[in-house]
Order: C-alpha cells, then sequence, then structure tokens
C-alpha cells in the first residue's frame, strides 16, 4: 500500500462505522450509566434508568435511518450487512431492552435496588444483540454472540451476592461456556472448509463445489452438528447442566426474564443466519433433525414448567417451550422437495416478535410477587401464588394486564401469541408436516393449566390484598404498552407478518 | 510439513477431554479449566486451517476467541471468590458446589 493512499484508506474505513451507529450509541450510554452509577448517591439511583432509556431512544432512531432501506448495505469487507434482516432483529433487541428497563424501576423498596451496573449490562447485551443481526462473518458472529453471553452471566448475579444466587450463575456460565466452546468448534471448521471467515465466501465456496470431497462432506456434517448442537443446547436450557431456569433467588424477575429472551433471541439470529447460507446444502437434514429438537424442547418446557412451583422457573420453562415452536417454524421454512418457503420464515419471525412482547409480560407475575415480598407484606415469595390474590379487584388496569399477556403466553385469542401459534400450525400443515403439526397442537393446551392457577389467585380476595398499589408507574406503562401491542399483533396480523416475511427473506440468497 | 488431518484429529481429541473434563468434573475450577481446554483446541483448528488456506483470519479469530475465553474465565473466576468468601468456615476447605 503506497503511503499516500492510506488517509484515504483511513477515512473510507470509516465510513463503516456510520453503519454501526446503533450498537456504538448502545455501547457509549451503556458506560454513561455506568459512570452516572458512580456519581450517584443511595437514593438517587432510580435516576440510573434515564441515560439507560436514552441510549435505548437514540439507538433506536439510528437503527430506522441506518437499518431499515431496501437496499442492503455492507462495510468492513461485507462482515456486517446492514439491511431488513438486522434491522429486524435489532428492532427487537431494543424492545426487549426497553420493556425491561421499564418494568425494573421499582416502587417500593430501597432505590439502591435500581443498580446502574445492571442497566449498563442490559445496554451492552443489547448491543451485541443488534450486532449479531448485522454480521456476516464468523468472528463478528462469535464475538456478538459472546457479549451477549458474558453480559448475561453478569446479569444474572445482579440482585444481590447471596449463595444460592452466586451458584446458580456458576451454572448457567459453565453451561453457556460449554455451549460456547463447541460454538466455537463448530465455527472453526466452517472457517476451514471456507478458507475465509466471511459468510459469504464460505457459502459460496460450498456451493460452487458440485461434489464435495468425502473428507469436506464430512468436515460439513460435523460443523453442523457443532453448531447446530451448541445453538440447541443453549435454546434448550442444556439437559446437562441447567441453563438460565436456575439463576437464584434473588434475581430480579424482569432481568431473570429479559436473561432468558435474550439468549434465545441471539441463539435464533445465529441459527437463521447460518441455515440459510452455509449449511442451506444441507437442509433436508437439519429440517428434520430441527422439528425433533423442536418437539424436544416442547416437551421439555412443557412437562418441567407444569411441575414447577416457583414462579420464575415456571416461566422460564415456558420459554423453553415457545422456542420449540420458533424452531418448528423454521424447520417448516424448508419444503419438502427442498424449496424455499417464505411464509415459513415469515411465521418464525412473527412468532419472535410476539415472544419477546408477551414472555417479558409473563414474567410481570413474578414481578408482582417480588414487589409484594419487597413491600415487606407477609408473602412466601415466589412460591405462593397467594401473592396475587386482590390484585385484580383492587387495581383493574395492573392486573388485566399481567393477565392479558398471560393469555397472550398459553395463546388465546385475540391476543398475539394465539395467531403466532396457529400461522405456525397453518405452514407445518400445508407443509405435509402433519404428525407434527398436531403435536404442536397437542402442546399448546397443557400450559392452559398453570395460567389458570394464576389467574384464579388473582381473581380471589385476600388477606394480602393491599390498597397500595406494587407496580410503579413506569412499570404499568409497560404493562400497558405491552397489551396494545399484543392486542394490535392479535387483532391485524398482516401487515406484521409481511413484515417479517419480508425481512427475514433476505436471508436466502436463492 | 505436518498434514492437516494431524491437527484436526489433535484438536478433535483435546476438545473431546474438555469436553468430558467439563461434565465430569464437580470441581469448579477444574470445569473451567476443562472449558478453558476445549477452547484450545479450538485455536488449534483455526491455526492449522489458517496455515492450510495461507490466510490470516483463523489466526485473528484465534486471538479473538482467546479474548473471550480469557473474560468468561475470569468472570467465573470472580464469582467462585465471592462464593467461597461468604462460605462458612466449619464447611472446611472443599470447594465444590452444594449440589451438582
Amino acid at each position: 500500500m503506497n503511503p499516500v493512499s492510506w488517509p484515504v484508506a483511513f477515512v473510507q474505513a470509516r465510513a463503516g462505522f456510520v453503519l454501526l451507529a446503533p450498537e456504538m450509541l448502545l455501547a457509549l450510554f451503556g458506560l454513561l450509566t455506568l459512570l452516572l452509577d458512580l456519581a450517584l448517591d443511595e437514593e438517587q439511583k432510580s435516576w440510573n434508568a434515564l441515560p439507560a432509556l436514552l441510549g435505548l431512544a437514540l439507538s433506536g432512531c439510528a437503527l430506522v435511518m441506518v437499518g431499515f432501506g431496501a437496499q442492503t448495505a455492507s462495510a468492513f469487507g461485507n462482515a456486517i450487512v446492514i439491511g431488513p434482516f438486522s434491522g429486524y432483529f435489532g428492532l427487537l433487541a431494543l424492545m426487549l431492552a426497553t420493556l425491561l428497563i421499564l418494568l425494573c424501576t421499582h416502587a417500593s423498596g430501597p432505590a439502591s435496588r435500581q443498580s446502574g451496573e445492571g442497566y449498563a449490562l442490559v445496554l451492552l447485551a443489547t448491543a451485541g444483540l443488534t450486532l449479531l443481526a448485522c454480521a456476516n462473518d464468523l468472528v463478528v458472529l462469535f464475538v456478538a454472540f459472546e457479549t451477549v453471553s458474558v453480559s448475561s452471566y453478569a446479569l444474572a448475579n445482579v440482585g444481590g451476592a447471596d449463595r444460592s444466587s452466586l451458584e446458580g450463575t456458576l451454572r448457567f456460565l459453565f453451561a453457556g461456556a460449554f455451549s460456547t466452546a463447541l460454538l466455537a468448534y463448530g465455527f472453526s471448521l466452517l472457517y476451514g472448509l471456507g478458507g475465509s471467515t466471511n459468510l459469504s465466501v464460505i457459502s459460496a465456496r460450498i456451493e460452487v463445489l458440485s461434489q464435495l470431497s468425502s473428507a469436506e462432506n464430512s468436515l460439513l456434517g460435523m460443523a453442523l452438528a457443532a453448531t447446530g448442537g451448541a445453538i440447541l443446547l443453549r435454546i434448550a436450557g442444556a439437559p446437562l447442566h441447567s441453563g438460565t431456569p436456575d439463576i437464584g433467588e434473588r434475581t430480579p424477575p424482569a432481568v431473570a426474564g429479559f436473561v432468558s429472551v435474550a439468549a434465545k433471541l441471539a441463539c435464533f439470529t445465529l441459527l437463521l443466519r447460518l441455515l440459510f447460507s452455509i449449511f442451506w446444502r444441507e437442509r433436508y437434514d437439519w429440517a428434520i433433525l430441527l422439528m425433533f429438537a423442536a418437539v424436544a424442547a416442547m416437551a421439555i418446557g412443557t412437562l418441567a414448567s407444569l411441575r414447577q412451583k416457583n414462579t420464575k422457573r415456571l416461566l422460564a420453562y415456558s420459554a423453553i417451550a415457545q422456542g420449540g415452536y420458533v424452531l418448528l417454524a423454521i424447520a417448516a421454512s424448508v419444503n419438502r422437495d427442498g424449496s424455499f418457503n417464505a411464509r415459513g420464515l415469515g411465521s418464525a419471525g412473527y412468532y419472535l416478535l410476539a415472544f419477546v412482547i408477551f414472555q417479558i409480560g409473563a414474567f410481570a407475575t413474578a414481578i408482582v410477587l417480588r414487589e409484594r415480598e419487597t413491600a415487606g407484606e407477609n408473602v412466601a415469595s415466589l412460591n405462593d401464588l397467594n401473592g396475587l390474590n386482590g390484585l385484580l379487584r383492587k387495581h383493574p388496569v395492573a392486573g388485566g394486564s399481567v393477565i392479558f399477556l398471560l393469555l397472550s403466553c398459553v395463546g388465546v385469542p385475540p391476543t398475539a401469541g394465539f395467531i403466532a401459534k396457529l400461522e405456525v400450525v397453518r405452514v407445518l400443515f400445508a407443509n405435509q408436516h402433519g404428525a407434527v403439526g398436531w403435536t404442536a397442537v397437542l402442546f399448546a393446551i397443557p400450559p392452559i393449566y398453570p395460567s389458570f392457577r394464576i389467574v384464579r389467585a388473582m381473581w380471589t380476595d385476600g388477606t394480602g390484598a393491599t390498597e397500595r398499589m406494587p407496580l410503579s408507574d413506569a412499570q404499568v406503562v409497560a404493562l400497558v404498552v405491552m397489551v396494545i401491542l399484543t392486542l394490535l399483533l392479535g387483532v391485524l396480523p398482516a401487515p406484521f407478518e409481511h413484515f417479517a416475511a419480508q425481512s427475514l427473506g433476505v436471508l436466502v440468497l436463492r | 510439513m505436518i498434514p492437516v488431518e494431524h491437527y484436526l484429529a489433535f484438536s478433535l481429541v483435546l476438545f473431546a477431554i474438555g469436553a468430558v473434563g467439563a461434565l465430569m468434573r464437580r470441581n469448579p475450577i477444574m470445569i473451567l479449566m476443562s472449558i478453558a481446554v476445549m477452547l484450545t483446541a479450538v485455536n488449534v483448528n483455526l491455526i492449522a486451517f489458517s496455515r492450510l488456506w495461507g490466510t490470516v483470519n483463523g489466526q485473528l479469530f484465534s486471538l479473538f476467541i482467546m479474548a473471550d475465553a480469557a473474560a468468561e474465565t475470569a468472570l467465573g473466576l470472580g464469582i467462585l471468590v465471592v462464593c467461597v468468601r461468604r462460605r462458612d468456615a466449619r464447611d472446611g476447605a472443599e470447594s465444590g458446589l452444594s449440589r451438582w
């Protein structure tokens, strides 16, 4: 490179950073929140939410301005691809973080509970999620995925350092690190196949070879096994060690919800990005594999959640079951004859949108219980649903919102959750996967029982009912916004489904 | 010249050793070490392929993996230190987790 051209190259290389504005803003405001937290007194800690929310809002604006063009723009030697796909998942990530931070502003208890570190970690995890959506390169994918994971390990411990919380975090860390190592192994094999870490280059090379030699074929199979296995381990929460469900007692329920949803979102982004570019050659294999994994996830999640008394664990297991539905939708986007079915991907995207909203909303049940416990009322914390008594009568808005979001989680019309499940089942039947479709319908039924218990607990008046609203204003606002979105998605699903199908459809290069 | 298959076989064995260690060990420090062994196997793979293809991306990737391994291990050890510090004195010197 001759010495005159390096300033030009310097400036030209910086052009890519404009495309990364959402992530940079999130990282910047995350650090600002951390700094602000150091400067605040104990009583003023509730101001921590301000830079966090500001960062999310600015990042959202940047995302809309930068990320939603119909063209895909690429930067850094095609390592970052900004387009409808990255815009869609970036939007999901920002929505998740905003809802979380609103739900974390507590009404009672010491203000120091709202730790700036927690908000900073949430922002950094969201930056990782957004970067993951834009990544087109194995290195960037790995770094972004790890940003989300390591932030989650740290977040799992934000509630306080008691024994069970620390042990739960350690177990979560081990399970996560194990699946990360497996994922990295798969990535290294992909690099070996492709000669470059860029996904486009690798998939081009794999496509061009009309017939892979047997060695390369086995390498590709091993890569699929390693990568797919790692992602599925992460989604299903690892039958080996426990994944997210076992985060300790003191983690705020909203944070536990965020960690589980963020992990799922990261896994699905990664899965979608990889399956439709590199592993397209093996789509028959992975379509079947995904269906098995989906049924297993639904089975594990549903059966485990039925036996749980602890509300937080119940919700975490139900999140695993929901993940199973998304896996089914992804598997259904490959037709029997090997062609691509855009409707399957669209239903997967729509399900993820509904999932983000109702999963965080379902955690509101645990939030109410935790708020009551902190306010000093004699509630036996998350194991005892009696803490919900009287919520519906005394505070109809909050109670009604929580119930509505629970209904969406279970899949009752006219909520978004119902439409999402319906669409997945419809795509399955349209693809002649009848047995799997009926299994999906079957597994939609058991979650009704725990929700019925929760609703009944809210309906009955109890001695624990208080006049004072356990939730703060910001939390109620978040809940109402979620209810409105769920209703909107449920009553008018078509434009959202279309949007999802368009955004995810760019993945497929053929 | 060592053929690349040798490197691949070595890294596979190393990865398997690390995986078995991560799954079977009770001591959390040993689990962290096993995870580090797994990531080392990944690095061996990457560097072998980088040599095969003549590009430098593999080595770049392995640097990032090293950084990430360090971050995770540091976090895990930090949590472990707090965990052990909070343990009652009468529990003795064993540093395993209570139930696995």
